[in-house]
């Protein structure tokens, strides 16, 4: 499952570059963004699970992961609310990353933001049942 | 429907005195609205107060995307 190597990877790399005290500006938007695509691709995983087809959407494709993780996860039970509420927040940080460039990120957002990746795996991973 | 006092009205209703500031920036892409929501503390049931909005969020099927932080977490360089 590329989507979650990817997201493994991701958290990973996140995690060495905050641990390495790899902390500019540009490297905390890069991560942010990194941070929530992998989110994406774990949600549109999970919807391909149950015979869905993200990848032939074509309009307002991250609300239509939410709205789906919603009805076809969390309305069975599969995912709690919190955990899709998590994709939100790191859409969230992902857009103020590319779009808010007289904001400065501090360290906190920043760490508090790979956390948030790394409860949405772990989340991910028992829908799955690889942990 | 005003988006802006719709997202107004819920986040006060669930976080009252809590609140620092209210802003709203976007939308950048395809979403509705961009919120950051400034809190003075977290408070408790911090987590269910935010699912609540999110839930009626979800119900009204708006792309909103709002995020907390805790005044001084999150700085503007004006």
């Amino acid at each position: 499952m590329i989507e979650l190597d990817f997201a493994i990877e991701t958290l990973a790399n996140a995690r060495a570059f905050l641990q390495l005290e790899m902390r500019s500006q540009w490297i905390y938007r890069i991560l942010l963004a990194r941070l929530y695509y992998a989110a994406h691709h774990l949600g549109r995983l999970l919807l391909r699970n149950v015979e869905l087809t993200p990848e032939q959407w074509h309009r307002d494709i991250h609300h239509r992961v939410w709205r789906e993780l919603r009805q076809h996860d969390v309305n069975i039970g599969r995912m709690d609310i919190r955990t899709l509420n998590i994709l939100e927040r790191l859409r969230r940080r992902r857009i103020r990353a590319d779009y808010e460039l007289h904001f400065i990120i501090r360290d906190e957002y920043m760490d508090e933001a790979a956390i948030l990746l790394a409860d949405y795996l772990n989340a991910c991973q028992q829908i799955l049942g690889v942990m | 429907m005003d988006l802006k006092e719709f997202t107004t009205d819920l986040v006060k209703e669930a976080f009252g005195e809590y609140i620092v500031d209210l802003r709203f920036s976007g939308p950048y892409e395809d979403e509705d609205l961009d919120v950051d929501v400034i809190l003075k503390g977290k408070p408790v049931d911090f987590e269910g107060r935010m699912l609540n909005v999110f839930r009626q969020m979800l119900d009204a099927d708006f792309d909103v995307l709002i995020d907390y932080t805790v005044d001084g977490e999150l700085e503007q360089n004006c």
